[in-house]
C-alpha cells in the first residue's frame, strides 16, 4: 500500500463508545429481522467509493482482531486506509482467510464456498459479507425475493438492485451448509438488510406475482 | 436469593447522594460509557452478531472479569454493558421481581456507568436483563431480553468434556439427552426436571434455557423479543431470534408439560402467572405469590382501582 496522506481522511464517529453501539444496534436488529430495511445512524465521514451503512457497520464491528479483505474498487480507493487507520484491523489479499469481507458495487462477489465457513464444531468462525449494492426495495413487486427463517414471522418480501443472478442459488448451498456459512449484510445509501445463513430466499417469478 | 442476603452486597451500599456523586464521576471518565473498553464491547458484538445467525449454538468469547463475582449474573452483563445505548430503558429482574439484592445492584450499576433510564415495567423497557424467569406481561417486536446463565451447556452434567459436547452439537447428535429425560421417566414416572429445561432451537440446537422454570419456556417459543444469552465464567454466548421455533424436548406418550398451581397469588389472584410458595409463620403457614413482582403489582393496582373508583367531579 502507498504512503496514505492521513489528513485527508475522513473522520470516524465523533463518540466512538455511542457511535458504535447506534450502529451495532442497527445491524443486530437486521440481522434479527432479515430482509427488514433498517436504517443505519451515524456521523462517520466514510469513503466516496463506498456505501455509507456499510463502512459504518465495519467502523463499528472490527478491530485488530480482524482480517478483512476489500473488493478491488475498494481496495483501490481510500478505504482500507480510512478502515485501518480508525480500527487497527489487519487488510488481507486472500479472500479466504478474511473474517470480514467488503464488497464494493459493482464488483463480482467472491464465490460463498471459497470464504471462511466455519466447522460442525466452531461454525461462528464463517465469514459475514458486507455487499454494497445499487438498491433495496420491500415494495417494489419485479423480482422479488421471497425470504423465510428464523426472525421472520411469516415471510418478508425484499427486491435488489445489483446483485449477480446466481446469488439465489450460491445462497441456498449457503443455507444448506448450515450449521456452517457465511451471513450477508446488504448496504444501500444509509440502510442495511442483514441476511443471516438461517434464511431461505425464493425468486418469485414475475407472472406468480401478478398471478 | 432473598432480602436477607442484604450483608453479602456486592457492591457498596451507598445513600442517594452519594451514588448520584459517583454517578457524575463515571459519567465524567472514570469509567468507559457501559463500563467495559471499547475492543471488549465490539468483540462481544461480533459474538452477538454470530450468535443470532446460529440460534442456539454457543459462541465462545473472551468474558472479562467484572466487579461482581460469577455467579451473581457477569455474563448478562457484560451482553447488556455491549448492547446498551443512552437511548434505553432498562428493566432488572431476579427471579421475576425488580426489588432483589441482584437485580437493584445490577440496575444500579448500569446507572451509575451509563445514566440510562430503568424501569419496572415491562413494556417500557427496551432491555430486559433476566436472572431466571421470563415476565409473564407478552414481551413485543424491539424489546432485548438478556438472560443470566450459570451453565450454558445442556448436557454438561451428562458429558463433561468440552471438546466432545461441541462435536455432538455439531452432529446434532442429542440421543444423550432424550437418554436423561427417559431415566427421568424411568425413576419417577414423569419427566422430573423442572427447570432449565432442554429446548430444541429452530429444530437444530439443543440448548439451556437457562435455570428458568420450565413454566416459562413456551414463551421462548415464537417470541417477537430478541432473546441473548450471556454465561461469564463459561464464557458462551447464545440467542434466539425473534420469531423462532423453540421446542421444549418431550416423547409422544410423555410429553412436556408446565408446573400447575391448586392454588392462585394470595396478593392478586392471579392464576396464570408462576407463582412462589413463601412459608408465613413457624406453624407451617404458607401462602402462594406472583414471582412477577411487575405482574403482580399491575394486577393489585387495577383491582383497587376497580374497588374503588375515583369519584368523578
Amino acid at each position: 500500500m502507498a504512503a496514505v496522506d492521513l489528513s485527508t481522511l475522513g473522520a470516524g464517529f465523533s463518540d466512538l463508545a455511542i457511535g458504535s453501539q447506534t450502529v451495532f444496534r442497527a445491524a443486530l436488529h437486521a440481522l434479527s429481522h432479515p430482509g427488514r430495511i433498517v436504517p443505519v445512524p451515524h456521523d462517520a465521514k466514510t469513503p466516496a467509493a463506498a456505501q455509507p451503512a456499510s463502512a459504518a457497520i465495519l467502523l463499528a464491528l472490527v478491530d485488530p482482531d480482524c482480517k478483512v479483505w476489500m473488493s478491488p474498487t475498494l481496495a483501490q480507493s481510500d478505504a482500507p486506509s480510512w478502515l485501518r487507520f480508525h480500527t487497527g484491523c489487519a487488510l488481507i489479499n486472500d479472500h479466504r482467510l478474511a473474517q470480514f469481507l467488503w464488497v464494493a458495487r459493482g464488483d463480482p462477489l467472491p464465490a460463498f464456498g471459497e470464504l471462511r465457513q466455519g466447522s460442525d464444531a466452531d461454525p461462528d468462525q464463517g465469514a459475514t459479507v458486507v455487499i454494497d449494492v445499487a438498491g433495496i426495495d420491500s415494495t417494489a413487486a419485479e423480482g422479488a425475493w421471497r425470504l423465510t427463517g428464523p426472525g421472520i414471522q411469516a415471510v418478508t418480501r425484499l427486491s435488489v438492485d445489483g446483485l449477480p443472478a446466481q446469488f439465489v442459488e450460491d445462497w441456498r448451498r449457503n443455507h444448506a451448509a448450515f450449521p456452517c456459512g457465511i451471513d450477508v449484510f446488504l448496504a444501500c445509501e444509509s440502510d442495511v438488510v442483514g441476511l443471516p445463513r438461517t434464511t431461505t430466499i425464493e425468486a418469485i417469478a414475475s407472472a406468480a406475482l401478478e398471478a | 436469593m432473598s432480602q436477607q442476603t442484604i450483608e453479602v452486597h456486592p457492591m457498596p451500599l451507598t445513600t442517594p447522594q452519594e451514588s448520584r456523586v459517583a454517578e457524575m464521576s463515571a459519567l465524567d471518565g472514570e469509567f468507559n460509557f457501559a463500563y467495559l473498553d471499547e475492543r471488549t464491547k465490539r468483540m462481544i458484538r461480533r459474538a452477538l452478531l454470530k450468535a443470532v445467525a446460529i440460534p442456539g449454538y454457543q459462541v465462545p468469547f473472551g468474558s472479562r472479569e467484572m466487579p461482581l463475582p460469577y455467579g451473581w449474573g457477569t455474563g448478562g452483563i457484560q451482553v447488556t454493558a455491549s448492547v446498551i445505548g443512552p437511548n434505553d430503558v432498562l428493566k432488572v429482574i431476579d427471579q421475576g421481581s425488580d426489588d432483589t439484592v441482584n437485580a437493584v445492584n445490577i440496575r444500579r450499576f448500569f446507572e451509575r456507568t451509563t445514566a440510562v433510564r430503568t424501569t419496572t415495567a415491562t413494556l417500557e423497557a427496551t432491555l430486559i436483563q433476566t436472572r431466571h424467569r421470563i415476565p409473564e406481561t407478552p414481551l413485543q417486536e424491539g424489546q432485548v431480553l438478556i438472560y443470566q446463565v450459570p451453565v450454558p451447556e445442556p448436557m454438561q452434567r451428562l458429558e463433561p468434556r468440552e471438546a466432545e459436547t461441541r462435536m455432538l452439537h455439531g452432529l446434532a447428535e442429542y440421543g444423550l439427552m432424550h437418554v436423561k429425560l427417559y431415566e427421568d421417566i424411568a425413576r419417577y414416572g414423569h419427566i422430573a426436571t423442572t427447570y432449565d429445561y432442554p429446548v430444541l432451537v429452530n429444530d437444530r440446537y439443543i440448548m439451556s434455557p437457562s435455570p428458568i422454570p420450565k413454566f416459562d419456556n413456551p414463551k421462548m417459543h415464537m417470541n417477537p423479543a430478541l432473546q441473548l444469552f450471556g454465561a461469564g465464567r463459561e464464557k458462551r454466548i447464545y440467542a434466539v431470534p425473534p420469531y423462532t421455533k423453540v421446542e421444549s424436548l418431550g416423547f409422544e406418550d410423555h410429553p412436556f408439560e408446565v408446573q400447575r398451581w391448586d392454588a392462585a397469588c394470595a396478593l392478586c389472584g392471579a392464576e396464570d402467572s408462576f407463582l412462589d410458595e413463601i412459608v408465613t409463620d413457624d406453624a407451617g403457614g404458607r401462602m402462594h405469590v406472583c414471582s412477577d413482582s411487575h405482574y403482580c403489582e399491575t394486577r393489585q393496582q387495577a383491582q383497587a382501582a376497580i374497588s374503588s373508583p375515583v369519584e368523578a367531579p
